[in-house]
């Protein structure tokens, strides 16, 4: 079934934007319920390619209803501490390592301010260009560069103080 | 680490993107399904439907009506008592004291005469003061709101018009399609671990295990180490909860299956929303008409004006911003008690006084307006102004009633102002509106204001408060 395929899918885009698990339920609802009520606009003409078109339009149903969500607390800059219990939790030797360092990345992210947060997660993660998410966001193309500069920085600055060696590792 | 490269840094965080472990059990058919079958009521924080977008215009709409309306009601119902308890007392004073040529209420009378009975006092007192003007200047009484469209991209995710109000971004192929290419690959690939694959047990798509629609339908996108990997298409008889869904999926499933045709990425439906037409800086000029009604410190209103005009306007700051000007002529009618009108400028006779006074006053009115847009570049978007006018009276007309020592006349003054009285400045707009897009035609206005004078207008120098519901069309210049 569509929804509880791809439901792990889009509750993982929603909450690198949004600040909280909850919040990214919430954005998720939201965005299936778009899904479902415009699905006859989805129109694919081949059927091989279908999967794809599929978890593209997921992407960016997913994403915009974020972003709508986001707009609406850009005002809320509080950085909210990631509970233990969103975490899915494995116990797979080497990919539960992995598992951490993911887990930490990730809790950098979201403890970027939003404006460079989500730049960053829609430049860097889902592969748009400065044009396309100033046109998206309503802000200039020089604001966005501006803004995944630094949130770059920001990062930079949070994974120095992190263990770089388990991070180089990685890369 | 600052010898990491961006690109390490990006792909670090790609990485991590796809494969944090993120609990995933939340979902929760039941309130889909619920918020389907009932269009049940939005998450009070989540997006507003369009409907209720809608709704909540319209709400606003007639919330701004309101005091109009409220005002009107008032002032119509003034005007009736107010009328009434002039014509009762008025004639009756007129009728017993001026028996013979004196008439409560006339129209384009000359000036009083010495027909006026002897025994008023200072008989020829009032012909000195209307006669100024009367006998030949008589005028006529006037009082009675995943890719671009069609581009192609093969092997990529499409990501077509989503969902009502979001908006369709055009997207350049080069960076993205490259970008989303790779990402799809490292989806497809079994070893990759994102989530999908992992949970989708090697069979993607719509599954529900029964019969295949198309089961040659097999693989698909890039081809590479997919053998494990079927995309079977199966659609069965769903349990009676899903039933909503399974009517949306098979209705997307059958059409879109019956065709093959080379691929295109899913068509995109414009949005005019999303893609505003008006450039963020730009001159637009109007013209718009309204009711007008004027008011002398609260009173009663008995009669309407009129207001015709044109608008100038520039926008900016991204359309958020504008400045307006341009030349309405402004007939204004109004009514007050003779108490708040100067009489400096009208010698009455001694021992005498106004009783009321219906005035009529024609001039240009010259408006200098800051405008906020509410939502700029929305097919209907909402403003406010707020600024300024300059006022050119060129003609007044009075018709008043004037009492002494117990008997009441009316005259009739037309005042012809041979330069007109300016009043620079001198009125304060205030006004909330909201523009529609009309298509070619341009836009709809509908602007509800309210006129406060900072001084007294006219030759007896009242503060004439008006109001109105300014209607025209706009149009966008360059």
């Amino acid at each position: 079934m569509l929804y509880d395929q791809y439901y792990g899918l889009c509750i993982k885009i929603a909450f690198r934007y949004v600040n909280t698990y909850e919040q990214a339920t919430e954005v998720t609802h939201d965005a299936y319920l778009k899904m479902f009520r415009s699905f006859s606009r989805f129109e694919v003409r081949d059927k091989e390619k279908v999967e794809m078109l599929l978890i593209g339009w997921i992407r960016r149903v997913v994403i915009n209803a974020a972003i709508d969500y986001m707009r609406k607390e850009m005002n809320n800059t509080q950085s909210y501490p990631i509970p233990e219990h969103v975490w899915e939790h494995k116990d797979d030797g080497q990919s539960s390592d992995n598992s951490v360092l993911y887990k930490e990345l990730i809790a950098l992210v979201k403890a970027l301010p939003p404006a460079y947060r989500i730049v960053f997660n829609l430049h860097v993660i889902e592969g748009y260009s400065h044009p396309e998410i100033a046109k998206m966001l309503g802000i200039t193309t020089g604001t966005s560069k501006s803004n995944l500069s630094k949130a770059r920085a920001h990062l930079q600055k949070a994974l120095a103080a992190e263990n770089s060696e388990k991070i180089l590792c990685q890369i | 680490m600052s010898n990491l490269k961006d690109t390490d840094i990006d792909d670090l965080f790609r990485r991590a993107s796809d494969k944090y472990p993120l609990r995933t059990d939340s979902a929760s058919w039941d309130r889909m399904a619920a918020a389907l079958e009932n269009k049940g009521p939005e998450p009070p924080d989540g997006p507003i439907a369009p409907e209720e977008k809608r709704k909540r215009r319209f709400f606003w709409l007639f919330l701004l009506l309101l005091p109009l309306a409220g005002a009107g009601y008032y002032t119509w119902h003034h005007a009736g008592n107010s009328a009434a308890s002039r014509n009762s007392t008025g004639v009756a004073a007129s009728t017993a004291s001026t028996p013979a040529t004196v008439q409560n209420i006339t129209r384009d009378r000359p000036a009083p005469t010495a027909t006026e009975p002897a025994s008023a006092p200072a008989a020829t007192a009032p012909a000195s003061a209307p006669a100024a003007t009367a006998p030949g200047g008589t005028a006529p009484a006037t009082t009675a709101a995943a890719t671009a469209p069609d581009h192609t991209r093969p092997a990529t995710p499409a990501a077509p018009e989503t969902a009502a109000g979001i908006p369709a971004d055009p997207r350049t192929q080069s960076g993205r399609t490259r970008f989303l290419a790779a990402r799809s690959r490292q989806h497809q690939h079994p070893g990759s671990g994102s989530d999908i694959d992992q949970n989708s047990t090697g069979t993607t798509g719509f599954s529900n295990n029964s019969t295949t629609k198309d089961g040659s339908g097999a693989n698909s996108t890039t081809g590479s180490n997919s053998a494990n990997r079927t995309t079977a298409f199966t659609v069965s008889s769903p349990a009676t909860s899903d039933r909503l869904f399974y009517d949306l999926q098979r209705a997307a499933i059958s059409r879109d299956f019956r065709v093959s045709v080379d691929v295109t990425a899913p068509t995109v439906k414009k949005d005019s929303a999303a893609k505003p037409k008006d450039k963020p800086k730009h001159f637009y000029a109007g013209i718009f008409g309204s009711p007008d009604l004027s008011t002398v410190k609260m009173q009663s209103v008995k009669s309407v004006g009129t207001t015709f005009g044109i608008i100038l306007g520039y926008t900016f700051k991204g359309g958020r911003w504008a400045v307006e000007t341009g030349a309405y002529l402004d007939r204004k009618k109004y009514y007050t008690e003779g108490e708040y009108f100067s009489t400096q400028e009208i010698p009455l006779p001694a021992n005498s006084w106004l009783t009321d006074v219906d005035g009529t006053c024609y001039m240009w009115e010259i408006p200098l307006n800051a405008r906020y847009n509410f939502n700029p570049g929305a097919k209907t978007s909402w403003f406010a102004t707020a600024g300024l006018s300059t006022y050119l009276m060129t003609h007044e007309k009075y018709t008043y009633g004037l009492d002494w020592t117990g008997s009441t006349t009316t005259y009739d003054r037309n005042v012809n102002l041979k330069k007109p009285s300016q009043y620079p400045f001198s009125i304060i707009n205030l006004s909330a509106g909201f523009e529609k897009r009309l298509g070619k035609i341009g836009n709809l206005r509908v602007e509800p204001y309210v006129r406060l004078p900072l001084t007294g207008l006219g030759t007896g120098k009242l503060p004439i408060m008006s109001a109105g519901v300014n209607i025209g069309i706009t149009r966008q210049l360059w």
